[in-house]
């Protein structure tokens, strides 16, 4: 009767939704969705606070001295929401097959493409964060489906390529807009990208230079470093891809002022930047490779990056009026409601292509004033400093510390630091030669593993606790923890 | 009660006569011999010997008569089964049928008979209800108890009846004054309770019932019916969640059997089953009872939806006699009960000081008390709130003849809430009327309509804005400045003095408003198809509508800035409607008495939200909707319903022994094609030893009654299609535009069914000493399995909500006790009446993980420190506390310990090392006390003499704890909040004594004083002397010849005194819904002291 089956208006089964190329886009648009969480709060502390580039007065705890535990909330969320991407991908890639008609072979295609692509982004965040993870790759239908065992790193790296092979051959070099077609999905350019920062997290050069390629010249650099950030060139030459925010309400939008502006402009300045004038005072890893220091004189991206408002030092009264810095290139004035901003956050810019590249190229091999120097030299003259040459870089280790410099500065707080830092092997280091300022605290030198693939020293986080007791095949916990 | 008996026999017998050339005596014979009919006639009148021929096929007896007595002076009454033959005086026209005039002619030989009711005293019991046995005919005595009826017959019977009283039936034998002394029945054996498709009389029924009267709901005033609930019947917890003046309570009865489901009970009014236990716009002034169906017997009528019991609401309705005019007013002044005590500014300063040299930071700023800013001591509690008035204005007219009462009342309510910006009108209407249209047809409608606006507050959460924001923003800052504006702190000071902000303008400015329109109705027909046997329908709506408008302005107050103004505009229409058919036969024969109920039920649920936000205002008085430049909006429309079919039988053998059996089968939308329908049986028995001749005439036992019941009802009480996998929005945005996004919200779970509720009841009901006392006690056990539970899934499933699924079971026994006692009778009267009620809550099973390990699962974070303080598990109550155990302060010399344990030093809280490893962790967490009292109850005493009354009601709890948020943020010792006065006595070396441990401003201490730790649980066991009232009626002498009837003067208190250790507001405050976060206090709207002056006046 009708009483007792009512139609679920406004919710729709999602066995009546998947079955056509309308409903497919609407799940696609779903896998990015989570993006929005994950750069919202996951990234400035798991990728971001962590590192030596930012910290924190508000507690003496979690992401920036390394205490973190299995029951740590954001270890939960960030595996949550990670997951809960490559569900909505793995979906869409089942039930694409029982779709039978698309009106052409391309939307077909990009259906597919983007699913992977994301499956793939997904995927290599959470084997940085967690190494060896269960590698669903089915639509869920009973719980059981998602209870895996985890599988090693080498397998989730050849997921990751393989999907994004496919990408690379799926998706179109760009968008024309319209349903489906909107600009901010991600290109060829992107899954080439992304395929680039892969091989270099596994430190495998030569496909770096060979995935870059076809980028070089596709992107430009923007004249003002500010644009990159202020919503004005949002997915223009210099973006390859990023985190879409817009709209009106809390959950498409980020809230950047909460995170990073000071209490006088109602934020929480829960992030600072770590800056050597403190030595150790004020709460956490506040000092000792100073992101504040690091910036050579007349580099044009400080003051966008940096700004201290002429506000007093609400932490150290005894200082001067704007001693106290404050992460600046994201805080958006314009934007309302007060608390959220519109503006898209990066994941991966052209900058970051042309860094990588030069990198690669570097490791590869020391060539003085070869494309490296070029590609390094095109971002330091955009940012109004002078160029390197073999006299100030005269070996290949000379050229990858100016590298990392450059790195640093022109990616900062772009959520990409630990994550180098920790390819690098270098993560116990520079974070305890901050603790050592701090005074009597010990990174935990115990949660480290040897790289399975690149054999450097490498940090994980504990798989979340209540994942033990929700699926018996995990069993595994990281070492350390 | 007034049911039509009689002639029904007359409307469905019908006779088949052939018989030509006989008497009138031998028709009159023939049909005597055919029927139960009897001829009543003088032959002097009546021609028997009247030859006549009579040829009828099935016809009714009136038919029969009217032919065979045409043309004659003879005319007829048919009273049921009598049928009086009578000479009339006026010859007869031919062609008029003698039926028509027997009507008409029937009230010419009536005799007038009066007299009064009184009670054993002699005191006059207005409003007794007098009728003559047999008939529809009664009428009520007037307010000095006489009372005048007609009657055809001076050798008839009169029924008395008054409420609480025994019915008494008096025979006339000839008089026609008599006066009637009715005798007080304590045990109130004749009330006659609703049971759910009908009423039953109190000594009949074999469940678990518990009645609340009328008398009692309007002893004293309420804000609506589950506060005059509250501490009257056994084994029902009121608890108050959410914090507005429309008061949201929770009604808890006989402990909570659900673990994720809801423990709400059914709500009936007047035959319509309410969608949700929300019924702030029932007018208590017009309730007339309140029945409570605790056990299965009970319950089972209303199968899925019972396991939580049944509450079943009846409104006043009109009474046979003269119009009655009646106007109540009550006038309240309400005061906060209960205040948070905080620190003073130098206290908070001397803590900024403290806490910033413990987290190694300068204390410069804080160090010179002449800062201007450590002048100011404002008292936040006592700017944000006053005094409160309430009052409550109803007018009610009710009467009735034999075939129609009526009742209708309008009623107007007002209340400026304790605290500013609050307040809440209620206006409604009402209106029950009945009617007897024929001998076989009887209909009635009740309708309420009612419109209630409100603003209310920010509700109660962590860091709300509402009476919480008192409690936790800093003396040091000014509420005003000197041009009387709003102040707030200017950002140059800011930095070092906290993210203060003014609590006066996230109360003031705001709009907040909440309009709720509510229809709430029925029409019930009842249709007599043959003696015993009645046809019944019922159909009924409830329509709620609220609206809701709330504005946030723009302004700019120091600090406190909002460049735009934003409307949400929202609006919620629930729409549900019943219909229930039924049929009811009744026989008596011999000594069995046998009731039986058959019936079907549809009922449907119509959702419908919408929701619209607005912004970009920069005016206020561009304060619409259409004035904002970027919108969003959301809506839903959801459908859900129950067909249902049910039968109940009644067997009684003597009044001794008695049965109920009763079946119900509904089919629910909530579950899949498969489950799709449930079985609900309950049966129960019941002996009265007192009808045994052993004891028939004992002076000392009035009424024992052994009852025992099983039965097994069941509980729905989850979202729509959760059977379903269903796609949630997720949308995403490409450029700035919002792309509409979907993904799975959850795994559907096909075989989804019902929670299954086993219960078993043992009841004895006594009165003792010519019912002085009388009393009921229970012991039940009920088992609640198939428990509906979100089963954890992995997060690796990447689906935001695990499926529901049966599993596992909660068991909860007990035992009520509820007694009357009439400990002084005569002039001076006192009476009590009390009631405990003892319950354990268990958790038995909740199935195990996917690891094999038993299910945990934890209540909601507390925030801050980030963990639950609940942990559901098998062997525990539901929502048991669960957390760390406070220990006291590290002191010095323990230094090596407390480093070794988690970094700490001397003054850092100490938590008990419960798994004993050295190191602080979540093994750590223990169970640590139950969220559910071990007994409830309550106590009434009312004393009187002459026109005087007084009554003192108190209601109790003991043995569970309360989860005081308050303190866990502000005694924790960290500034930047206000803290409680309880964080001054803190940890120094030179204190090692101190109550509070050492403050600090981040750091170690800080992670640790935060944790939601046994530091800030509490013994929330509480005697409140919840109303007391004197009550003055004045003499009715005093108006004669008067247009006032009576009246009557209450004076009474409320919420007068509490008797608790909690040092929260209010120890009966319960925040959140879901018992899996029981027994935590988030600082709800704030409980009131009530001194209220009422009156009622009789026109």
């Amino acid at each position: 009767s009708k009483i007792l089956e009512p139609e679920p208006e406004g919710q729709v089964a999602l066995d009546n939704l998947l079955t056509t190329e309308e409903g497919l886009i609407t799940g696609v648009n779903g896998i990015f969705q989570p993006l929005q969480g994950i750069f919202s709060g996951t990234m400035v502390q798991l990728a971001g606070r962590s590192s030596d580039d930012t910290w924190t007065w508000r507690k003496e705890t979690e992401s920036d001295i390394f205490n973190i535990d299995e029951t740590f909330g954001l270890i939960e969320t960030t595996w949550e929401n990670h997951y809960r991407g490559i569900t909505r991908a793995n979906t869409v890639l089942d039930r694409m097959l029982l779709v039978e008609s698309f009106s052409s072979e391309e939307m077909r295609l990009l259906i597919e493409g983007q699913s992977k692509f994301m499956r793939a982004y997904y995927y290599f965040n959470l084997v940085r964060f967690y190494g060896d993870v269960p590698l669903v790759l089915q639509e869920i239908i009973v719980p059981a489906d998602g209870e895996l065992p985890r599988s090693p790193i080498e397998d989730v790296y050849a997921q990751i390529k393989s999907d994004l092979n496919d990408a690379v051959s799926m998706l179109p070099t760009s968008y024309s807009g319209g349903n489906g077609q909107e600009l901010g999905r991600p290109t060829k350019y992107a899954a080439m990208a992304l395929l680039a920062t892969v091989n270099l997290e596994l430190e495998e050069w030569g496909e770096v230079v060979a995935n870059t390629e076809d980028i070089i010249g596709e992107g430009s650099l923007l004249e003002n470093y500010a644009d990159n950030f202020n919503g004005s060139q949002e997915n223009g030459p210099a973006s390859i891809f990023e985190v879409q925010y817009g709209g009106e309400i809390a959950a498409t939008t980020i809230n950047t002022r909460g995170t990073y502006a000071p209490p006088a402009m109602q934020g929480g300045a829960a992030n600072l930047p770590t800056d050597d004038t403190w030595n150790g005072e004020g709460g956490s890893l506040s000092s000792g490779n100073g992101i504040v220091q690091e910036y050579e004189p007349g580099d044009k991206r400080k003051e966008v990056t940096l700004a201290h408002y002429d506000l007093e030092n609400f932490l150290f009264p005894d200082q001067p009026v704007g001693s106290l810095l404050y992460i600046n290139k994201y805080l958006n004035e314009v934007d309302q409601p007060v608390e959220q901003s519109t503006w898209n956050f990066p994941i991966i810019r052209y900058a970051d292509v042309l860094l990588m590249r030069a990198e690669a190229l570097n490791e590869i091999g020391y060539s003085p004033n070869d494309e490296a120097f070029g590609l390094l030299n095109e971002i330091r003259i955009n940012a109004g400093l002078p160029a390197h040459d073999a006299s100030t870089l005269g070996t290949q280790d000379e050229f990858r510390q100016a590298l990392r410099k450059e790195r640093r500065v022109e990616l900062a707080f772009e959520s990409k630091r630990y994550f180098d830092l920790n390819r690098w092997g270098i993560l116990e280091a520079r974070i305890q030669f901050q603790m050592d300022i701090k005074g009597e605290l010990t990174f935990p030198s115990n949660r480290l593993i040897s790289h399975p693939i690149t054999g450097k020293s490498y940090f994980l986080y504990p798989i979340p606790l209540v994942e033990f007791s929700n699926n018996a095949n995990i069993q595994v916990q990281n070492p350390g923890y | 009660l007034f049911q039509i008996q009689a002639n029904s026999y007359s409307q469905s017998k019908k006779i088949s006569l052939n018989m030509p050339n006989a008497t009138v005596q031998e028709v009159i014979q023939e049909i005597e011999e055919l029927s139960d009919y009897k001829f009543l006639l003088n032959r002097k009148d009546v021609d028997v010997t009247r030859g006549v021929s009579i040829k009828v096929n099935k016809k009714l007896i009136t038919t029969i008569l009217d032919e065979l007595f045409n043309g004659t002076n003879i005319r007829f009454e048919v009273l049921n089964k009598q049928i009086i033959l009578k000479k009339a005086k006026i010859p007869i026209e031919k062609n008029i049928k003698l039926s028509q005039i027997g009507q008409t002619l029937n009230n010419l030989d009536q005799f007038q008979i009066s007299g009064t009711v009184t009670d054993q005293d002699g005191t006059p019991l207005p409003g007794a209800n007098i009728v003559e046995k047999g008939t529809t005919n009664g009428v009520t005595a007037d307010f000095d108890g006489n009372f005048t009826i007609e009657v055809s017959d001076t050798n008839t019977t009169l029924v008395v009846s008054y409420i609480g009283f025994s019915t008494k039936e008096v025979s006339l034998d000839g008089k026609t004054s008599i006066n009637v002394q009715l005798t007080e029945s304590a045990a109130g054996l004749d009330e006659v309770i609703v049971v759910g498709y009908g009423v039953q009389k109190k000594s009949d029924i074999t469940g678990a019932v518990s009645n609340i009267s009328e008398e009692k709901l309007q002893s004293r005033p309420t804000a609506n019916f589950s506060d005059a609930l509250q501490g009257r019947s056994s084994g029902v917890q009121i608890r108050q969640s959410g914090g507005d003046l429309d008061g949201k309570f929770q009604i808890a009865i006989r402990g909570v059997g659900s673990v994720t489901g809801s423990n709400d009970p059914l709500i009936v009014v007047d035959g319509v089953p309410l969608i949700s236990a929300s019924f702030s716009t029932i007018n208590p002034r017009d309730i007339a009872s309140i029945d409570i169906l605790k056990d299965a017997s009970a319950t089972a009528i209303y199968g899925a939806r019972a396991a939580n019991g049944v509450v079943i609401i009846s409104t006043k309705k009109g009474k046979i006699g003269k119009p009655q005019l009646t106007y109540s007013s009550d006038v309240s002044i309400e005061h906060i009960s209960n205040r948070y005590d905080v620190m003073s500014t130098e206290e908070q300063r001397l803590l900024f000081v403290e806490a910033f040299k413990n987290s190694n930071r300068s204390t410069a700023v804080y160090d010179d008390p002449s800062n201007p800013i450590w002048q100011i001591d404002t008292d936040w509690q006592d700017i944000g709130t006053r005094a409160g008035i309430r009052q409550i204005h109803n007018v009610n007219y009710s009467g009735g003849s034999e075939k129609s009462q009526y009742s209708a009342t309008a009623s107007y309510e007002s209340r400026t809430g304790v605290l500013l910006n609050t307040d809440l009108k209620t206006y409604s209407l009402r209106t029950n009327l009945s009617t007897q249209v024929n001998d076989w047809l009887k209909i009635s409608t009740n309708i309420t309509g009612s419109y209630q606006p409100q603003n209310y507050s920010d509700g109660d959460n962590w860091g709300a804005a509402g009476y919480r924001g008192f409690a936790y923003q800093h003396s040091y800052t000014d509420a005003y400045d000197e041009n009387g504006e709003l102040a707030g702190v200017g950002t140059a000071s800011a930095p070092y003095f906290g993210a203060n902000t003014n609590p006066l303008v996230p109360l003031l400015l705001p709009t907040r408003e909440r309009n709720t329109t509510r229809i709430l109705g029925n029409f019930q027909a009842n249709i007599k198809l043959m003696d015993g046997l009645f046809f019944n329908t019922n159909l009924g709506g409830d329509l709620v509508q609220v609206e809701g408008y709330n504005y946030t302005p723009l302004y700019e107050i120091g600090r406190m800035i909002n460049t735009q103004g934003s409307v949400t505009v929202s609006n919620n229409s629930d729409t549900n409607w019943v219909a229930d058919a039924t049929l009811d036969y009744t026989k008596e024969f011999d000594k069995h008495n046998l009731k039986l109920l058959v019936g079907v039920s549809a009922q449907q649920f119509l959702l419908r939200r919408t929701s619209a936000f607005g912004t970009g205002t920069i005016d206020n008085a561009l304060n619409q909707l259409s004035n904002q430049t970027s919108f969003n909006s959301t809506g839903s429309n959801v459908k859900g319903g129950l067909a249902s079919s049910f039968a109940r039988l009644n067997y009684g053998f003597d009044n001794r022994y008695l049965l109920t059996a009763t079946v119900r089968r509904d089919g629910s939308s909530r579950f899949g094609p498969d489950k799709r329908f449930g079985i609900f049986p309950s049966a129960s028995v019941a002996w009265r030893v007192s009808q045994e001749n052993f004891l028939k005439n004992s002076e000392v036992l009035n009424d024992l009654k052994f009852r025992v019941s099983y039965g097994l009802t069941g509980n729905q009480n989850i979202g729509n299609f959760e059977f379903i996998t269903r796609a949630a929005s997720t949308p995403y945005v490409f450029g700035n535009t919002v792309a509409v996004g979907n993904s799975a919200s959850n795994i559907g779970n096909p075989s989804l069914q019902w929670e299954a509720n086993k219960q078993l009841d043992i009841g004895v009901d006594f009165a003792l000493f010519k019912s002085r006392i009388s009393g009921t006690i229970d012991y039940y056990d009920k088992k609640s399995e198939d428990l509906l539970i979100q089963n954890p899934i992995p997060l690796t499933t990447g689906v935001p909500n695990p499926p529901i699924v049966n599993i596992g079971s909660v068991r909860n026994s007990g035992v009520e006790f509820a007694v009357f006692t009439r400990n002084l009778t005569g002039k001076f009267k006192w009476s009590t009446d009390f009631n405990i009620a003892f319950n354990k809550n268990e958790v038995l099973d909740i199935g195990s993980n996917s690891a094999g390990e038993p299910l945990e699962i934890p209540g909601q974070n507390i925030p801050l420190s980030n963990v639950p303080t609940n942990l559901t598990v098998a062997g525990h109550p539901v929502g048991a506390f669960n957390m760390y155990v406070y220990d006291g302060i590290w002191q010095l010399g323990e230094e090596d310990e407390a480093a070794a344990w988690f970094n700490a030093v001397p003054g850092d809280p100490k938590y008990k090392d419960v798994n004993n490893n050295g190191v602080l962790d979540a093994g750590d967490r223990t169970f640590v006390g139950n969220p559910h009292p071990k007994y409830i109850g309550g106590m009434d005493n009312t004393f009187s003499y002459n026109n005087l009354s007084l009554s003192v009601f108190l209601n109790f709890a003991k043995g569970n704890k309360l989860y005081n948020t308050a303190r866990n943020l502000f005694s924790r010792g960290v500034p930047f909040v206000q803290n409680f006065s309880e964080a001054s006595d803190f940890w120094t070396p030179d204190n090692p004594s101190a109550t509070a441990p050492r403050p600090s401003q981040g750091g170690t201490t800080t992670t640790l004083a935060t944790l939601a730790s046994t530091r800030f649980l509490e013994d929330a066991s509480f005697l409140r002397v919840k109303n007391v009232a004197l009550t003055y009626d004045f003499p009715d002498t005093i108006f004669e010849k008067s247009f006032i009837n009576s009246a009557q003067f209450t004076v009474s208190a409320t919420n007068l005194f509490t008797f608790t250790k909690y040092t929260g507001l209010d120890p009966e405050a319960s925040s959140r819904e879901s018992l899996l976060s029981a027994g935590i206090d988030y600082t709800p709207y704030p409980n009131t002291r009530q001194f209220n002056l009422g009156m009622k006046i009789g026109f």
